[in-house]
C-alpha cells in the first residue's frame, strides 16, 4: 500500500479539486500581482488589455506550427507574440502618426479579429473555443494532470509555480534597477541602467505569465490580476516594498473570497474574482487614507475653518478704512462677502462666542476684538502674506 | 464619344459589370446580404464620425473599456425583460456602459490611480460580471427556460443574423446622432479645441460631454449586437486614425471617417459572405486595420512622404555643400 | 481721461483644491487701460483671470463687467488662455481658429457666413499671419501660434481682452505685434488685462499695473505702483531694481 506512493503521490490524495483549483489561483494571481505593481507604476496598466487579448493570434499561429495545443511550445511561442505585440505598439506610437492609446486601440482589436478569423476558417475543428479565451477554464484545472519528480499535480499549477518562481527571482534581483526606472525614467537612463532591458524584460515575463495564466482564467481575468491588487496597493503604500507585499494580499484576498462567493451561487469563478476584484480596488478608492471620504470630510472642515478665517481677514482688512461702514455694516455686510445675510450672521455668531469678533453699535459695524486681531496677524502669515 | 461609353455602360448588363469588376452578383443581391450590408455600413459610418471625436479627445481606450462594460447590461436586460428584444437589450447596454463611465470618471478625479489603470480594473470587473450572471441564468431554474443562445452573439457579434428590425435601430440611433454632430458641429469644434476657450464664450462644457456620451453610448449600445463587446472600440477609433492621416480639417476628417468606415464595412461583409464561417465583425476590423496602415504609409503625412522629404533634403544639402 | 472702472471685483477670495490662492481682494480695472498683473510665481495670477470669467469657482466675493454679470457680457469680452490648454493634435487651420472668435456672436447651431470669413481674413491680416491661413495650426512656430490667437480675439471684436501671459516664449517680433495691437486697441478705446512676466519691459507695454501675492498688494497708475517698496511687499523685489 505504501509502497506505490513513493514513487507517485497523487496531489489530489490531500488536495481535493476545489482546493487544487484554489491554490491554483492563488498562485496565479500572485505571479501577475508581482509584475502588474511595475505595470501600475510605470502607467502600462493598459498593455494586459493589449496582451491578454492579442496572445490569442500567437497561440493560434503557434498552433498551425506545434499542431498540438498542448505542446510547451505552444506557450513559448504565444509569448513570443505577446512582445512582438508590445514591440508593435512601440514601434507605431514611436512614427508619430498616433498616440500611444491609438496604437494600443488599433493593434489588439486586429490581432485578435484575425485570430477569430484563423480559428473560425482554418481551425473549425480545432478544441480553440473564443468563448474559453476570454473567460477560462477553471473547473478543468484538476482534470490536465502532469507528473513531476513523482508528483501527479495539475499542469496549470505546474506552470504558475514556475512562473512565479522566475517572477520573484527577476523582481528580486532587480528590485533597485526597477524602482528607479519606474520611479524616474530619466535618471535610470542616465545612471546606466537601460530602462529599454528592464521593459523588454518585464514585458517578455507579463507576456509568458499572461499566456500561462490565460488557459486557466481567461484573459479577462488576467487583466484584473495583473491590474487590480497593485492598483490598491499603490494607494495604501509608500514604499515599493510594502506595495509588493500588500498587493500579494489583495491577491490572495480576492481570489479566496471570488472563488468561495462562485462555488456558492454556482456561477463563472473567473468572472467573480474579476468582480472582486474590481469591488476591493474601489473600495480602496473610497477608504483609503487620502481617499475620497477622508477628502470629503477634510473638505468640508477646511472649509468651515476657512470661511471662518476668511470672515476675519475681511474684518480686520477694512476696520480701519473709510469704507467700513458699507463693507463690515450690520445688514450690508453680506453683499460684500457674496452670501446670504443668515450664512453671515451664523458665522459671525460663531465667531463672537469665540471671542474673535464684536458687535460695534455705535457704528453698527462688525469689529475684531483683541483676540481677533492676534488670529487676523496669525492668519497673515500662516498664508504666506 | 462620351455618348458611346456611355451606351455601352447601358448595354452591359448590370451583373456583369460587377461580375467583371470580381464581385458576386448572386450574393451582393441576396437578401441577408443587403440587410447585413446596410446594418454595418451605416453603423460603421456614425461610429467612424463620432469617434473621431473621441479619438480627438484622447480618449481612445475609454471606448474599449466602455464596450467591455456593456455586456452585464446585456444580461441584466434579458433578466429583467425574459427575453432577447434588441431593444431593451440595447437600453440595458447603455445603462451599463453609462455607468462604467461614470465610475472611471469618478475614480480618475478623487484618487492617485492612472487612468489606464482605472480603465483596466473597471473593463475587467465589469466583463466579469457579465461572466458572472450569464453564469448563473445558464442553468437557472426561471430564466433557463427562455432561449439564451443570442446572448453570446454580443460578445463577439454576430452581423449574420440581424433582421431587418436590427438595422431599422441602428437607423434610430445613428440618424439623431449625426443631426447632432451636424447642428452642434461648431460647438463640438471649440470644444474638442480649446476647451477653456469655448467655457469662456459661455459654451457650457458639461453639456458638451453629455451629448458626446449619450451618442457614444448608443453607438456602442446598437454595435454591440453587430461586432460585440471585445472589438466595438475599433469602429469607433480606426476611421479616425486613418481620416487623420489625410486631412488637416475637421470637416474632411469626419467626411473621410464616414467613407472609411462604409467602404470598410462593405468589403468586410464581402468577404465574409463569400468565404463560409468568417465572422462578419472581424473581417470589416482586418479591412479597417489594413486601410489605416496603409493611409500610414502613403499619405501626406506619412512614413513614405516623410522619409522622401528627408531624402530630398539631404540630397539639397549635400549639392549646396559640394557646389 | 475719466476713470470709469471697467472690471469691479469685490472681496474675491478662491481656493484651489481646498488651498486658498486669493483672499478677499477688491480689484478695479479702469477703461480704456493697458493693465497688467505681476507677482511672484503661485500668486494667483491665473487664477485671478479665471475667477473674473467665471471659469473656476469662487468662495466669495462679487465681479462685475460693464456693470453686469460675466454670463450677460460674453459677446464683450475675449479671454486668450495660456496656450497649455489647447488640443494641438486637432485638425484645423490658422483661419478657422481665428474663426472660431465669431462663434460667440453666432449663437447654437447657426454657422460663420462670408461676413465672418472676412472678419477674420481682416484678423489675420492685422497680425501679419495672412500667409498662414490654410497652415495647421500645429505646424506654426510658438509665436505664430501666440498671433493666430489674438487674431481670435480681434475677431470676436470684444471690448476688454483678457490674456494669460500671451508674452511667454514668443520670439521679440511677435511681441512687438502683439504690444503694438494692445496700444492700437486702446487707441480704439478698448481695455486690455494682462498677466505679464517681464519687470524689464512693464513700464514700456502698460499704464496700469496690479501687483498681487494672494492678496492685492497695490494697483492703480503705472508710474505711481511701481515702486521698489511695493515690488518687496509683493516678494518681487529680489535682484530687481526700478531705474527712476
Amino acid at each position: 500500500m505504501i509502497y506505490p506512493s513513493l514513487f507517485l503521490t497523487k496531489m489530489s490524495d490531500f488536495l481535493n479539486y476545489n482546493q487544487q483549483m484554489l491554490l491554483t489561483l492563488i498562485i496565479t494571481g500572485i505571479a501577475c500581482s508581482i509584475l502588474g505593481c511595475f505595470l501600475v507604476l510605470n502607467k502600462l496598466s493598459m498593455l494586459t488589455d493589449a496582451l491578454s487579448h492579442s496572445i490569442l493570434l500567437g497561440i493560434v499561429l503557434a498552433y498551425f506550427v506545434t499542431k498540438d495545443l498542448n505542446s510547451p511550445l505552444l506557450l513559448i511561442g504565444a509569448s513570443i507574440f505577446g512582445v512582438f505585440t508590445v514591440y508593435a505598439i512601440g514601434l507605431l506610437s514611436k512614427t508619430r502618426l498616433v498616440k500611444s492609446d491609438d496604437a494600443v486601440g488599433i493593434i489588439f482589436p486586429l490581432f485578435f479579429s484575425l485570430a477569430v478569423i484563423l480559428i473560425s476558417t482554418f481551425a473549425r475543428n480545432v478544441h480553440l473555443d473564443t468563448d474559453i479565451v476570454l473567460m477560462g477554464q477553471v473547473i478543468m484545472i484538476p482534470l490536465n494532470t502532469m507528473t513531476v519528480f513523482g508528483v501527479e499535480l495539475p499542469k496549470a499549477l505546474f506552470y504558475m509555480l514556475i512562473i512565479l518562481l522566475i517572477n520573484l527571482i527577476f523582481v528580486s534581483v532587480f528590485l533597485k534597477e526597477l524602482k528607479v526606472s519606474s520611479f524616474d525614467p530619466e535618471f535610470a537612463t542616465l545612471a546606466g541602467f537601460s530602462s529599454g532591458f528592464l521593459f523588454y524584460a518585464l514585458m517578455t515575463l507579463t507576456s509568458f505569465t499572461a499566456v500561462a495564466a490565460f488557459d486557466a482564467v481567461g484573459a479577462i481575468l488576467v487583466i484584473a490580476l495583473f491590474v487590480g491588487p497593485a492598483a490598491s496597493a499603490y494607494m495604501l503604500t509608500k514604499s515599493l516594498k510594502k506595495m509588493l507585499l500588500v498587493s500579494t494580499v489583495f491577491s490572495t484576498v480576492n481570489s479566496i473570497s471570488g472563488f468561495y462567493l462562485a462555488i456558492a451561487f454556482n456561477v463563472s469563478i473567473s468572472g467573480m474574482i474579476a468582480v472582486i476584484t474590481g469591488l476591493t480596488t474601489f473600495m480602496t478608492v473610497l477608504l483609503n487614507r487620502q481617499g475620497i471620504i477622508t477628502a470629503i470630510y477634510l473638505r468640508h472642515k477646511n472649509r468651515k475653518e476657512f470661511r471662518l478665517d476668511l470672515l476675519i481677514m475681511h474684518l480686520g482688512n477694512h476696520e480701519d478704512q473709510q469704507d467700513a461702514e458699507l463693507e463690515l455694516g450690520f445688514t450690508t455686510i453680506k453683499d460684500h462677502l457674496y452670501w446670504d445675510q443668515e450664512t453671515v450672521e451664523r458665522r459671525l455668531n460663531r465667531l463672537i462666542d469665540q471671542g474673535f469678533v464684536q458687535r460695534n453699535h455705535e457704528r453698527k459695524i462688525y469689529c475684531l476684538t483683541e483676540k481677533g486681531r492676534l488670529r487676523y496677524d496669525m492668519i497673515k502669515v500662516d498664508y504666506g502674506m | 464619344m462620351s455618348s458611346i461609353v456611355f451606351e455601352k455602360i447601358i448595354s452591359l448588363n448590370f451583373a456583369n459589370l460587377l461580375n467583371a469588376i470580381g464581385l458576386d452578383f448572386e450574393i451582393l443581391s441576396s437578401y441577408t446580404f443587403v440587410v447585413v450590408c446596410l446594418g454595418t455600413m451605416i453603423l460603421a459610418t456614425v461610429a467612424g464620425m463620432v469617434g473621431t471625436i473621441t479619438v480627438l479627445k484622447g480618449q481612445s481606450l475609454i471606448g474599449d473599456a466602455i464596450g467591455h462594460s456593456s455586456y452585464p447590461g446585456i444580461i441584466i436586460a434579458f433578466m429583467i425583460c425574459m427575453s432577447l428584444d434588441s431593444v431593451s437589450l440595447m437600453i440595458g447596454a447603455i445603462i451599463s456602459g453609462t455607468v462604467a463611465f461614470i465610475i472611471i470618471q469618478f475614480i480618475d478625479k478623487n484618487s492617485k490611480l492612472n487612468l489606464d489603470a482605472v480603465l483596466a480594473v473597471i473593463l475587467s470587473a465589469f466583463f466579469g460580471l457579465g461572466m458572472v450572471l450569464k453564469s448563473f441564468i445558464q442553468g437557472h431554474p426561471v430564466y433557463g427556460k427562455v432561449p439564451q443562445g443570442g446572448l453570446s452573439n454580443y460578445i463577439f457579434g454576430q452581423a449574420a443574423f440581424i433582421r431587418t428590425i436590427d438595422v431599422h435601430l441602428i437607423l434610430i440611433v445613428a440618424i439623431p446622432s449625426l443631426l447632432i454632430l451636424f447642428l452642434f458641429y461648431k460647438e463640438f469644434k471649440i470644444f474638442i479645441f480649446d476647451e477653456v476657450y469655448a467655457k469662456s464664450i459661455g459654451l457650457s462644457s458639461t453639456l458638451m460631454y453629455v451629448l458626446l456620451v449619450l451618442i457614444t453610448m448608443s453607438v456602442i449600445a446598437t454595435g454591440l449586437k453587430l461586432v460585440g463587446a471585445i472589438l466595438i472600440s475599433s469602429f469607433l477609433i480606426v476611421p479616425g486614425i486613418t481620416a487623420l492621416q489625410w486631412s488637416n480639417r475637421f470637416s474632411h476628417v469626419l467626411i473621410i471617417a464616414a467613407i472609411v468606415g462604409s467602404v470598410s464595412a462593405f468589403i468586410g461583409t464581402y468577404i465574409s459572405s463569400v468565404y463560409a464561417g468568417m465572422s462578419t465583425g472581424p473581417c470589416i476590423i482586418v479591412v479597417m486595420s489594413g486601410l489605416a496602415f496603409i493611409s500610414m504609409f502613403i499619405s501626406p503625412k506619412g512614413l513614405l512622404a516623410n522619409w522622401l522629404r528627408r531624402r530630398k533634403y539631404l540630397n539639397d544639402l549635400s549639392k549646396s555643400i559640394f557646389d | 481721461m475719466s476713470e470709469n472702472i471697467i472690471v469691479k471685483v469685490e472681496d474675491l477670495t478662491m481656493a484651489y483644491h481646498d488651498k486658498p490662492v486669493l483672499w478677499d481682494n477688491d480689484v478695479n480695472i479702469i477703461e480704456n487701460t493697458r493693465t497688467a498683473i505681476i507677482g511672484p510665481n503661485g500668486a494667483g495670477k491665473s487664477t485671478l483671470l479665471k475667477g473674473i470669467l467665471g471659469l473656476q469657482k469662487t468662495l466669495s466675493g462679487t465681479v462685475e463687467i460693464m456693470g453686469k454679470s460675466v454670463k450677460q457680457v460674453h459677446k464683450k469680452i475675449a479671454y486668450i488662455p495660456q496656450s497649455n490648454s489647447v488640443n494641438w493634435d486637432f485638425p484645423t487651420t490658422a483661419l478657422d481658429v481665428v474663426l472660431m472668435g465669431r462663434y460667440v456672436h453666432l449663437g447654437w447651431i447657426k454657422r460663420p457666413g462670408k461676413k465672418d470669413i472676412e472678419i477674420a481674413k481682416n484678423a489675420l491680416y492685422k497680425m501679419g499671419m495672412q500667409d498662414y491661413a490654410k497652415r495647421q495650426i500645429s505646424q506654426l512656430s510658438g509665436g505664430q501660434k501666440q498671433r493666430v490667437f489674438i487674431a481670435r480675439a480681434i475677431a470676436q471684436n470684444a471690448e476688454i481682452y483678457f490674456m494669460d501671459e500671451p508674452l511667454a516664449g514668443v520670439d521679440k517680433n511677435t511681441e512687438k505685434v502683439i504690444i503694438d495691437f494692445l496700444k492700437d486697441s486702446q487707441k480704439q478705446g478698448k481695455t486690455s488685462i494682462v498677466i505679464h512676466h517681464d519687470l524689464n519691459t512693464l513700464a514700456d507695454y502698460f499704464d496700469y499695473l496690479v501687483i498681487l501675492n494672494k492678496r492685492i498688494i497695490a494697483q492703480g497708475k503705472m508710474s505711481k505702483t511701481l515702486t521698489q517698496a511695493n515690488l518687496d511687499a509683493a516678494d518681487m523685489g529680489g535682484g530687481f531694481k526700478i531705474n527712476v
